[in-house]
């Protein structure tokens, strides 16, 4: 998610342009990227065109003390859910190479191909300089 | 008295807002600031808007209030000590760790809650006084009921924003600007994405957004200071000298009005005029009244047409006529309104307009050009000449 607004920004919307709205999830497309966006009775939230998906990065997790890592099965299919948990389960529990991780990446992204490592390999930029 | 707090980029716009009528001011510093494309102070800076302030008994608050990573931790103590020294009334924080760096290096400075943090609740406000918080900036999206209750139930200082542009989502908790453009909102570069013009699941000819009109409680200032609150701030410290001038010029009218029993329908009229005009944009009142509509929101998607209503700074008064400095094009023949930081106003035709040499000419053109005007009104210095509408 990158957004929670206390707004009801979808269904404000479809009465400003006096239609009724039938989907249960909205899109917000620019340049034909498709952001979620999902209203319900205490706001809208809004969330990335991509899933995350970290698997390569779960040795450096591990080394640097990670005790937990959450999987969230928003926006995926009950099936896929599964299968992928067990490309995870399985790069915990075993001791696996970066090498292999990087494949177990790949085969995900097959899965879901608007898969992303978003802010994992996305550093944020902004004015604050140290002196 | 409930203090009207104003924004300042800069020295001058801070120098500004103090002589038309605010009781205090927030900027930002160089670092640790979430408007990090402002000018913003330096130390120096700093330390001579505090001594500015304090002549005029009025007060400045530094905003810390980024989202700190450990990367930004390096300075944090040394800044705060030298904001100590230059005499600082307040920093409004959002990271607790702040707090925390205060207590462990004696750092004595108050400190304010930043809406960053998005306190809704009055067990949050008490939480954040328990931990030597003196005064709360309250999330957005709170209802003129619950700020009232929350000061009823704490007795906490709570400071109310009054005026000015509104984040969509929960201030604090968007990513989008990192998302959509790499500029992280949570340590001063947020790109305003909800200001971005969508297509909503692209079966429509009319744009989607997710835009806010702007905030303005000016109906409301009497039920502020009737409900005990301590301080109202204005949006904007990217904002034109203009702009905070008559911002808080309006303000100050309304405040002074309702101490003097004089607030009147007719005075708000004409106060919600020059509030429209000099921002451009619709305001409502958003979350005072309850749940925002639709009405509340921009779909449609609009340019931002800058406003040329400002046109000259007086920067003095000599041998009959008001010396300006030129910011927008005016010509002979233009009626004008000459406004003054006590709040006076004057309607002049300008029959005339001389150059610096007293070469009479017939517009002002060049940015900064020194125009006289000759008048029997001596403005005081730092009034301003704007479009008369």
């Amino acid at each position: 998610m990158m957004a929670f607004s206390k707004r009801k920004l979808v269904s404000n919307y479809f009465e400003y342009i006096n239609e009724k709205n039938i989907n249960s999830i909205n899109y917000m497309i620019e340049n034909d990227d498709k952001y979620p966006i999902i209203e319900n009775d205490i706001g809208s939230k809004i969330y990335t065109k991509d899933i995350l998906n970290g698997i390569k990065y779960i040795n450096a997790l591990k080394e640097s003390g990670v005790k937990y890592i959450i999987l969230d099965n928003y926006m995926i299919s009950d099936a896929l859910f599964k299968e992928i948990s067990k490309y995870y389960e399985r790069a915990v529990k075993e001791d696996l190479s970066d090498n292999d991780l990087l494949i177990f990446e790949k085969e995900i992204n097959e899965l879901i191909p608007n898969s992303s490592t978003l802010f994992f390999d996305k550093k944020t930029v902004f004015k604050v300089k140290m002196k | 008295m409930i203090e009207l707090l104003s924004p300042a980029g800069d020295l001058e716009r801070l120098k500004i807002a103090f002589l038309y009528g605010a009781d205090a001011c927030y900027i930002g510093g160089k670092d640790f600031s979430l408007r990090a494309n402002a000018k913003n102070f330096s130390i120096e800076d700093i330390k001579e808007a505090c001594d500015f302030a304090h002549k005029l008994n009025k007060k400045v608050y530094v905003t810390v209030n980024i989202v700190f990573h450990n990367e930004d931790l390096k300075g944090l103590v040394t800044y705060l000590k030298k904001l100590e020294e230059s005499g600082v009334d307040a920093i409004i924080v959002s990271d607790p760790l702040v707090i925390d760096v205060l207590n462990e290096n004696n750092i004595n400075l108050e400190v304010h809650l930043s809406t960053q943090n998005s306190t809704t609740n009055s067990e949050s406000v008490k939480y954040w006084m328990s931990k030597g918080v003196k005064r709360v900036v309250l999330a957005r999206e709170v209802t003129g009921n619950e700020i009232k209750e929350i000061i009823d139930d704490t007795g906490c200082d709570v400071e109310v924003f009054l005026h000015g542009a509104m984040c969509t989502c929960v201030s604090g908790r968007c990513v989008l600007s990192n998302y959509f453009t790499n500029r992280d909102s949570n340590r001063g570069g947020c790109a305003q994405v909800c200001r971005f013009v969508f297509d909503l699941d692209k079966k429509r000819d009319i744009d989607y957004s997710i835009a806010t009109k702007d905030l303005n409680l000016s109906e409301f200032i009497p039920n502020l200071i009737d409900m005990g609150v301590k301080s109202v701030k204005i949006e904007g410290r990217m904002r034109s000298l203009y702009y905070i001038a008559t911002v808080i010029s309006c303000y100050r009218k309304l405040i002074n009005a309702y101490y003097n029993n004089s607030f009147s329908k007719d005075l708000l009229e004409k106060v919600s005029k020059e509030l429209y005009r000099v921002a451009n944009r619709e305001s409502t009142s958003q979350y005072f009244k309850g749940e925002v509509s639709s009405n509340d929101q921009y779909y449609i998607g609009r340019e931002e047409v800058s406003n040329q209503d400002f046109l000259g700074l007086v920067t003095g008064y000599s041998d009959g006529y008001v010396i300006l400095e030129e910011r927008n094009y005016f010509k002979k023949g233009d009626k004008v309104v000459i406004f003054s930081p006590e709040g006076e106003e004057y309607e002049l035709c300008l029959d005339h307009i001389y150059d610096e040499d007293l070469n009479e000419i017939e517009a002002a053109n060049h940015p900064k050009q020194i125009i006289k005007i000759k008048t029997d009104i001596n403005f005081p210095k730092n009034s301003m000449m704007r479009v008369k509408f």
